[in-house]
This record gives C-alpha cells, structure tokens and sequence, in this order.
C-alpha cells in the first residue's frame, strides 16, 4: 500500500472541507470523556485531547499517537457534548487518515487476514464441530461468503492493507 | 414592596395581565385585565382563618412543589398586598372558607375579572425571567432519581423559613447528606441555549458557603466549565469559597448514575486539571439550570411591540449605547426580560429605565424629528385592494392599513427612515423634507453638466454618510470626481432615483448605506438591499454597463472604506471612458424613461425636468 505522503490532501478528501473549522467551538469542557467508555480504563485515549489538537491543526501529533485507535464508536461522546460535535464520526475520519499515512494497528490486519482466510472472526475448532454433531446441529460452511468478502474488501480498499 | 404599595402615587396591580396597548409615547391606552381573586380586598384582613378549614391541597409554587398549599391561598409569607386568592382549579366550591370568614365577609364567589384601562405616558417592562427544567437532560436524571435538585429547589431547603426550616435533607430519605455536587451550566452555553445564564456561578458559590456554615464538615464539589465571577467584589468571594475547601473541579460530568438501594449518585466526568476520567459517589447533586424567558414573553412583546431576539429575550434597541431602550419610544426595558442578569446589574437597570422615562414624563411636551411620513389616501391602493406593504415594512408599528381604508401614519410613532415611502406600489407616501421631488432637484441639480464624468452617490445619513465624514476629517484623499445625495436611511432609495440618474446621464451610480444588522432604523437597510438587487438585470437589459452601477455597506467609522470605494469607482469611470458612457446612454434613454414613467404623475418633478429641458435646450 502506498503511503500518502500529502496529509494537507488527505485530510480535505477525507476530512471533508471545513473538518477543522467545526471543532473550532469546542471549549473542551471533558463531557465527551466523563462517558467515554475507553477513556475509563486506559488513560492515553482522551476525545478531548484528540479535538483540542485538530483545532489546533496538529494532525500529525494525532495520527502518530497509537492511541487513536482505540475509540469503540460507541456514540457516547457525540451524545453528551454541548457543542453538539460530531466527536466519534470525526475520530473515523482521523482513522481513515492515519491509515493512510502509517497503515491500520497489526490487530487489525491480523483480524481482517482471518475474516478475509476462513470468512469468521475466529477459526472453528475441532471441537466445536464435534459438539455441533453431538446436537444434530447441520455443519458449518468451511469459507461462508467469501466472494462477497473478496468484494468488500477490494471495493472498500481493505486489501490494499492487507497486502505486504 | 410595602413601601410601594402603601404609596399614595403609586397603584400595585396583582393578579393582573396586560390585554391591549395602544397609542404612542405620552398617550399609551394600557387594557389590564385584573383577574378575580373571589377574596374583596378591602374586607380581607390576611387573618388566615380560611386556610385552616380549606380541605383541598395542591403543591405550592413558591417551593417548587416541595410543600403544598391550599386552594385559598397567599403565595409567600412577603406577599403585596396580603390578600387571599381562591384557585379555582383546586376549589371545590364547600364554601368551607366563607364560613370560617364570618362576619368580615371578605370572601366573595361571585366576583368576575375586572378591565381597568389605564392612560400612561410610558411603559417600563420588568417581567423577568424563568427557570430551565432540566427534565429532558436524561443523562443528569432529573424527576427520576430523588436526590437531583435544581438550584431553585436547594434555595427552598436552605431558607429557614421553608419546608425545612433550614436544614438539608436528602429527599429520598430525610437523612443529612454528608457529600454534595454541584453541576453548572445545565442548559446553558449548549444546544438547549446557547448563551450563559450569568448569575449561577455566584449563586453556587453563595450557596456552598451558606452549608459549609450550617454543616462544616460536609464535602462539597462544584463541577463547572469556567466559574464567572466578573463584577465588584465576585472574584473575592470565589476565593473565599476555595479557602473554605469548597473542591472546585473542571470539567462537565457526562451522566449521573444512581445506586438503586441508596440511591446515592455517581457522577462520570473528566477531571480536566488531572486530564483524567473519573467517577465521583456523592449523596445529593445540585443542578444550575438555565434561566430561560418566560413563556409567555413573546406574547406579551407583540402587545407592546417589543420584539425578541433568537434567545427570546427581548430585545434592545442597541446592545452597548442603549441597552434599556426599545425601538417603541416610551416602551423601556428593565431586569432579566432583557438578558438573563443579577441583582446589581438589575436594580441598576431599574433605575436606568425609571430614569429614561422620567425624561418623558417631566416636560409637557415631547418633540420628535419632522422627518415623518404621510399617505396620499386617494393614492391609497389599500382602499380597493387588500396591499398594506407598507405596513409590513415599518419596524415601529408607524404606519397602519387598515382593511378597506387608506393606510395613515401615526407621526408620534415615525422615525423618519422613508422605507415604506419607497416601497408603496403607487408612490401614495412622502417623506417630509424627504420628498421624491427634493431628491430628484439633486440629482438634476449634480447632473445638469457634464455628467458622465460623475459619480453620483447615494448614502445614509448615519453610516455612509458619516464614513465620507471621517474620510475628510481623516483628511484620506481621494479623486473629485464623485457628488453625494444624502437620505436618513439607505431604506428610502427608490430604483426610480437610479433610473433618472442615468437618464440624465451619470457616469456612475453609487448606492450606499450601513452594514446588514447596523441600520439605525433596524430593517431599512434590508429592505434596501432587496429592492435594489433587481436594478443590475433592469440596467444590463437598458445596455449600460454593470461596472456603472455599485451598491456598497459600509459603517461611519469606516473613511478608508469611502475613500478607497471612491478611488476605485472613479478608475473604473475613467477606464469605461467618456464616449462609451455617452453611448451607452443614449441607448438606454427609451428603457430608463419607462422606468421612471411613475414621476412624470409627480407635477413637482414634472416641473423640475420640464425646466431641466428648457434649459438644455437654450444651451
């Protein structure tokens, strides 16, 4: 995969025009972490952090912090603040950036790899199978989908991820 | 309050509402409706009998539904004048408080609203204000968990005198709590509204002194987005607080949670200053809700002709220099009905309108500007045909069309911006010392010679006016070639003026006025800016060129902006070049004389360029 060297560019492609500007009103207040559900057990991923830093344009500081990428997309932030910042779709976007610039976490690829191998999350082990005809349960699909995850995957550009 | 209602000069109305004003300043027609109490004042000696035998309990307002109150019932201890008031959503009718009346007879069923009209020189507005409730702020709880007040709620269990004679008691279970939260901005600096209520950082604060001196060993947090404590002597009493060891913690919480078996509270924020997420157990959570107009505001507002802004508060006529003033002369603002405000600043307020009126009241005479406009009836298109556009362009209520007869103008009530006079379909209005004739003498006046080579400009009399002012007093330099009719209002530019200017051969014209939002006449420039975007097309259509024709905002202070406008507008004048203007002229003399058939029905115009073509033509 190449690596987009032109941040400026990606982050009006992805960003979208005015991605800064709308966290501009944030008065960092911590609402969006008081309910973050990630933020409760690991201090390094902070929302308010991340939106003080892109009003301030330091998207490089964002996109090299590992921690990124451990926002779960739960809503929560996006929910409770009172400037009505659309918090956790702006943390996607900065997602989307930094894999460009730097790829995705190796969980991720690892995680897609299997999805993209066996169609599952997680192989079947033998012994589920065996229990599976204890219950007169039908067997399971060896590889379910895996045209429809090969489309996916290369019209959502995963695979350019994937490929090392 | 005593004092004012026992005053022989001053008359307490309660129980009442305002139904209809009418009239202008010095003449206002007030229509109160006083409503029946049941209870004779006069008779009423406040001796409470009727309370003890009144079977019915309803929640009592002044506590916030916390205590109840009877059916027959004064609002608080203070209240002026002492006097019982039956409600008759809560009466039964026994009549059980007639009896215990007795012989004073004060209390009477058959007592109806009373209209009391009133002739007032001035009005003052203090209606104040109301409280948020923060009911749909799910994530805070409030109506669900017990032990979440809101502020008003905490003043009542404070007071001495209210439910709890002073002591603060956990709703849930009568206990004293032994840690309290306080959550500010609850409905404020937010998408509920958007400004800051601006008295709840002190009131929080006041509060938390008066139970750390009632309970010292109580534990006591204020979560806040910022504590403002801007005016004489706040900043003090915040430090106070913190010397006290009241916790003051940054950062808004997210939710509250509630233990269900104790029905402790447990609040989720961010603690900013250690740049962590935390999660704090407390036993009672204060909110400091928004202050928020009353309901019923705009309602009122529409009677006096007072309007409100996007806050619904309402609004004055100017923000920093007149901030009691409404654009209804006579009609002044006092309180939180203006902005949300505390006591100082609102008892100043109150004597700043006491004030302003004063000045109404203390000559027998009020003189307003002559500037006034006047309806032509039997031009009046509102006779025949349902119009009264006029109407809709006045921004003090001046001008009124009634259906089926001629629209008239109350002069008392006129401020002279000549809107209406423009947009009136059959030029029926005129503007005095304003007239379409005066205006039109200018522009022959400017344009009898030599006129291409001018640049004719129109501007307002309080910004652009004032920003070629302080241009020459700036001494800024610019070409000479520009000549200025001046108007009150840029409102008062009918097309027509552009039209004659260019038949009667401008190089250029010029339109200008104040910024959107700045006109003295509030929404004159507005209707200027509407009415003249047409022009551009109508003159492309007649052949003259676009660059010939500008329309520019700019404000009194603003002399480099006049200079720099007049720079270039006399560059492109001189790069367009004299013959092409001349040209172009001609060519549009057929379409522009069209335009400006309504003044040849003007006999004073009619005179003006009748001479004008007489003169040309012994040239």
């Amino acid at each position: 995969m190449e690596i987009e060297k032109n941040i400026e560019k990606l982050i009006e492609e992805i960003g979208g025009k005015d991605f800064q500007k709308k966290v501009r009103v944030c008065y960092q207040c911590g609402a969006c972490v008081g309910g973050c559900p990630v933020a409760w057990v690991n201090e390094d991923f902070n929302p308010r952090k991340i939106m003080l830093a892109l009003s301030r344009g330091e998207i490089d500081e964002i996109i090299n912090n590992d921690s990124l990428w451990f926002c779960s997309y739960c809503h929560t932030c996006l929910e409770r603040c009172p400037q009505k910042i659309a918090v956790s779709e702006i943390i996607v976007k900065l997602k989307n950036i930094a894999a460009k610039v730097r790829g995705i976490p190796e969980g991720y690829v690892n995680e897609l790899k299997m999805i993209s191998r066996t169609g599952r999350t997680a192989p079947i082990s033998s012994a589920t199978e065996r229990r599976r005809e204890q219950l007169n349960l039908p067997k399971l699909a060896q590889t379910p989908g895996k045209k429809n995850i090969e489309k996916i995957f290369k019209e959502t550009g995963i695979d350019l991820f994937l490929e090392k | 309050m005593v004092d004012a209602a026992r005053h022989p000069k001053i008359n307490v109305l309660t129980y009442s509402e305002v139904e209809e004003v009418s009239g202008f300043v010095g003449n206002f027609k007030v229509k109160i409706k006083k409503k029946p109490q049941y209870v004779i004042a006069d008779k009423c000696t406040g001796c409470g009998l009727c309370v003890n035998v009144c079977p019915i309990e309803v929640p009592n307002e002044f506590d916030e539904g916390t205590t109840t109150r009877k059916a027959i019932y004064v609002p608080f201890a203070q209240a002026v004048p002492l006097v019982y008031t039956i409600d008759m959503n809560a009466c039964i009718e026994c009549y059980k408080c007639v009896k215990a009346c007795g012989k004073l007879e004060a209390i009477d069923f058959s007592q109806k609203e009373e209209i009391i009209e009133l002739d007032v020189g001035t009005i003052i507005v203090a209606t104040g204000y109301d409280i948020y409730d923060p009911t749909p702020i799910q994530q805070y709880g409030y109506g669900r968990y017990p032990n979440v007040l809101t502020a008003l709620e905490l003043e009542r269990l404070l007071d001495e005198s209210g439910p709890t004679t002073g002591k603060l008691y956990r709703p849930s279970d009568m206990k004293t709590p032994e840690k309290v939260a306080f959550i500010q901005c609850v409905g404020s600096r937010d998408d509920i509204h958007e400004y800051c209520s601006g008295f709840c950082c002190m009131y929080t604060i006041k509060n938390s002194l008066i139970m750390r001196e009632k309970y010292p060993d109580l534990d006591i947090s204020v979560y806040y987005m910022d504590i403002r404590t801007p005016a004489k002597g706040y900043e003090e009493f915040y430090k106070r607080a913190r010397e006290e060891g009241i916790k003051f913690i940054q950062g808004k919480p997210s939710e509250i949670a509630q233990d269900p078996n104790n029905h402790n509270l447990y609040i989720y924020s961010e603690d900013l200053a250690k740049g962590k997420a935390i999660r704090d157990e407390v036993d009672i959570v204060i909110l400091s809700t928004a202050a928020e107009p009353r309901p019923d505001s705009r309602t009122l507002g529409s009677k006096l002709g007072v309007t409100s802004d996007t806050s619904g508060f309402y609004m004055e006529s100017h923000p920093k220099l007149k901030p009691i003033d409404t654009p209804t002369e006579g009609v002044f603002l006092a309180g939180a009905a203006q902005g949300p405000k505390d006591i100082p600043y609102s008892v100043a307020q109150g004597s700043a309108a006491s004030s302003r009126a004063s000045r109404i009241l203390s000559s027998p005479e009020w003189e307003i500007e002559p500037l006034v406009a006047s309806v032509d009836a039997d031009k009046c298109r509102n006779v025949r045909k349902k119009c009264g556009i006029c109407e809709t362009r006045c921004p003090y209520g001046a001008i009124i069309a009634p259906e089926g007869q001629a629209a008239y103008v109350v002069s008392a009530k006129c401020h002279g911006c000549g809107t209406c006079v423009a947009d009136c379909p059959e030029g029926a209005i005129t503007q005095m010392h304003y007239t379409d004739a005066q205006i039109v003498s200018q522009i022959h006046a400017i344009l009898r010679e030599r006129p291409e080579e001018k640049i004719l400009v129109f501007t307002c009399h309080w910004c652009s006016f004032g920003a070629a002012d302080t241009a020459g007093t700036s001494h800024l330099k610019y070409p000479p070639d520009n000549r200025i009719i001046k108007v009150m209002c840029s409102g008062r530019l009918d097309r027509k003026f552009i039209y004659e200017s260019f038949r009667m051969g401008a190089g250029m014209v010029l339109a200008s006025g104040c910024h959107p939002q700045d006109c003295h006449y509030i929404t004159g420039q507005h209707y200027a800016e509407r009415r003249l975007k047409a022009v551009p097309k109508i003159l492309e259509r007649a052949g003259i060129s676009p660059e010939r024709f500008g329309v520019k905002w700019m404000s009194a202070s603003e002399g480099h902006t006049f200079s720099r406008v007049m720079k270039e507008s006399s560059e492109t004048l001189k790069s367009i070049g004299i013959e092409r203007i001349k040209e172009e002229n001609e060519k549009a003399k057929p379409e522009l004389e069209k335009r400006i058939k309504a003044f040849r029905e003007d006999p004073d115009i009619v005179k003006i360029i009748e001479s004008d073509e007489k003169i040309k033509k012994e040239l």
